[in-house]
């Protein structure tokens, strides 16, 4: 979890730039046309802001706005088109879209990953204030996470307008399996063609040596093959909402891993012949093959996943989140 | 390990209101090897097994065989290792009353089905069909020509008299055959409800729980045996064992034949994955033991029926056959699964022969997909 919050990463991203030099002393500093430059709103660009001035990095002018710099020096402040300017804002990109991404999100990704991993054991009560504290943040970010979870179908508000998580049901899995079986290969079809001949024969080998290795996969080995096929062939897909909806419809490796971590490790031949059946025609250029041998693969994996799924019924989770409470 | 001189012990894992007192100790009187007897009557019991397969050799189940095999905890039954094999398999064959034969076949890529093969996954002993009990007094409320209906369960006109059983497995199903039955409810499959079709039960049972429908709940037969005697309760949910009992104490009773149908069972031996050896042996010989006659009389005097009645009908007298079997009077008193004189001269079983009672099954008992969330809901409606 980051620990810094989201206006203190500002404050970073425009003192390393006053530092270097790149944002020069007696640049007047605006909260719009620092927050316009950014890419942010404008409440984390002003709050910023004063940090810096706090911290006498730039002082504030008589009218308005500030200058980088003490108030004593010599330069007269311009206004300058902060565009023009060469800033550093490394620091502030990553995957996202969006120059950072928003405080809820990040909170959104950990809530998400506990959750899958609890909620094929039971229902569960979600502490709003104790997500707050555990995770740093305020009501509002640990609120729009949970909110994005509840249009995602994780989390819901029960009827006591208290939030809460699970069951796992087969439903939830019968539901993001389907979608997945009806696009997920027309989506291999239209990525198959780009992908790299050097990363297939990397799969294939991989699958190769899986399958001289033993009927039995670890977790890791298992996470590896599923990433190759899952996400790694989608990789090239132009549709990129096409191509998050599939990564997100995943939910059947969760299961599969839960049930070798607390049931017992199954064998996995069937999986590793489907998985190389599907890189063999992508090998080959049968596109059309591939997009059904993955289909094939989708529907039998389904039901060794539903069949693992009832039997993790029998079981309680064996610790849960401090913000998790169990219902029943 | 408990070791009796070179032999290791047979580790058998029963549930209670399955093997009587009788049967254990004949067991350890006719096979040649210690057996250690351990009685799980709860989900404990199928954890066990899934998590600890080294624990166990043998394991009396019922309907959970596709969660065992899927974890892997139990291994292939070679038919032909069982003296009693080919006349399982010539049971199996028979189109009526095949069902506990269904899907228990080890099919060449390694899933279970239907179609017969050399190896099974489980061994199906004894069958029965299970409906709820009643004190012939609830006449007086509901009238003296109306069928036994599961819908009785959810009948005002009982309210506050009403038992349930507690076990959201078996409780869930018959809840939904009362449900559909009171209120014409209709499901896809009443031994595998959606989520939608839980709801649908749940609710209503929740809505008559605060009206003071139920009367209580029971876990086992102890409880289920209270709250007949107190008096309060004039019509619950009742394994075989639980009538004895009653029947034993005078306590006025009738088991339904519901006009819906009975809820069947069958159970049946598993051996686990990691029984090897001597043990396997032994495993082998225990499940032998179990086809040949004694086990299966046995059951029959529990109320249950044994999975090949021509060998258990070697071990009962030609009345305790007409009685149990033939759905018969009984010609002379007859002992009960505990030995006791529970059937007096005249006595007819309730629901009739074998035949007609096993053909009155609506619905075999099943651990449902959806297991999480109805477990979620039952809890909801017992806490409501």
């Amino acid at each position: 979890m980051r620990t810094k919050t989201y206006y203190q990463l500002v404050r970073d991203v425009l003192a390393r730039n006053i530092e270097t030099g790149r944002l020069p002393a007696g640049t007047r500093l605006y909260t719009a046309a620092v927050a316009d430059r950014l890419g942010i709103s404008r409440p984390p660009a002003k709050r910023a802001i004063e940090m810096l001035a706090s911290e006498g990095l730039l002082s504030a002018l008589p009218k308005q706005g500030y200058q980088v710099g003490g108030p004593d020096i010599g330069a007269t402040a311009v206004r300058e088109n902060l565009h023009l300017l060469d800033l550093d804002l490394s620091m502030m990109t990553n995957q996202s879209s969006t120059p950072l991404a928003p405080r809820w999100g990040e909170v959104h990704d950990r809530l998400k990953g506990q959750l899958l991993n609890v909620i094929p054991f039971g229902t569960y009560q979600i502490s709003e204030s104790a997500v707050a504290e555990t995770y740093g943040v305020s009501r509002t970010v640990a609120h729009e996470a949970l909110a994005r979870l509840d249009a995602e179908g994780i989390v819901r508000k029960s009827r006591t307008s208290h939030w809460t998580a699970g069951p796992l049901s087969v439903r939830m899995l019968d539901e993001a399996q389907e979608i997945r079986i009806l696009l997920e290969p027309a989506a291999l079809v239209q990525a198959g063609p780009d992908m790299s001949r050097e990363e297939l024969l990397a799969i294939r080998a991989a699958l190769r040596n899986a399958a001289a290795d033993g009927p039995a996969l670890s977790i890791p080995r298992l996470a590896e093959l599923e990433t190759a096929l899952h996400v790694t062939c989608l990789a090239t897909l132009k549709n990129r909402k096409l191509h998050d909806l599939l990564i997100r419809l995943q939910l059947d490796h969760i299961v599969n891993e839960l049930f070798r971590r607390h049931v017992t490790t199954p064998d996995d031949r069937d999986m590793i012949a489907e998985h190389s059946l599907v890189i063999d025609h992508l090998l080959i250029g049968d596109f059309t093959g591939a997009g059904e041998s993955l289909r094939y693969h989708l529907h039998e994996d389904h039901q060794r996943t539903r069949a693992r799924l009832k039997v993790l019924s029998l079981f309680r989770e064996p610790q849960i989140a401090p913000w998790l409470s169990p219902l029943n | 390990m408990m070791r009796t001189g070179k032999t290791p012990a047979l580790r058998v894992i029963i549930r209670s209101e399955m093997i009587g007192q009788p049967i254990i100790d004949r067991a350890r009187v006719e096979l040649p090897f210690p057996i250690v007897f351990e009685t799980i009557d709860s989900l404990e019991s199928l954890r066990r097994v899934v998590q600890q397969p080294e624990s166990y050799d043998v394991y009396h189940q019922w309907h959970t065989v596709d969660l065992m095999w899927t974890a892997r905890a139990i291994q292939p039954i070679e038919l032909s290792r069982l003296g009693n094999g080919n006349a399982v398999l010539a049971r199996a064959r028979r189109p009526l009353g095949n069902y506990p034969f269904a899907g228990i076949f080890v099919q060449p890529d390694g899933r279970l089905g239907s179609a017969h093969s050399s190896h099974v996954a489980i061994m199906p002993v004894a069958q029965g069909v299970d409906c709820f009990g009643y004190n012939p007094a609830l006449r007086e409320k509901i009238g003296d020509d109306e069928p036994e209906s599961w819908g009785w369960l959810l009948d005002s006109r009982l309210r506050g008299r009403v038992a349930l059983l507690a076990d959201p497995v078996l409780g869930m199903i018959e809840a939904a055959l009362a449900t559909e039955a009171a209120e014409g409810l209709r499901y896809n499959n009443v031994a595998n409800l959606s989520i939608d079709e839980i709801d649908m039960v749940v609710d209503g049972l929740i809505l008559r729980k605060k009206k003071g429908h139920f009367k209580g709940f029971w876990s086992n037969s102890d409880e289920s045996v209270r709250l007949a005697r107190r008096g309060g309760v004039l019509i619950q949910s009742m394994f075989g064992p639980t009538v004895q009992r009653l029947r034993r104490e005078g306590i006025p009773l009738r088991i339904a034949s519901a006009i819906e149908g009975g809820r069947g069972w069958h159970t049946d031996l598993c051996i686990s994955r990691d029984t090897k050896g001597e043990r396997l042996d032994a495993a082998y010989a225990y499940l032998d033991w179990w086809l040949s006659g004694f086990p299966g009389a046995a059951v029959s005097r529990q109320g249950y029926y044994s999975i090949l009645p021509e060998t258990a009908r070697g071990y009962l007298s030609i009345d305790e056959w007409d009685y149990w079997y033939g759905g018969k009077p009984a010609s002379q008193t007859l002992l009960d699964g505990d030995a006791q004189p529970t059937i007096r001269e005249g006595d007819v079983r309730d629901g009739g022969s074998y035949y007609e009672r096993m053909a009155g099954v609506r619905v075999w008992n099943a651990f449902m997909d959806e297991h999480t969330y109805l477990t979620h809901r039952w809890q909801e409606f017992l806490s409501a």
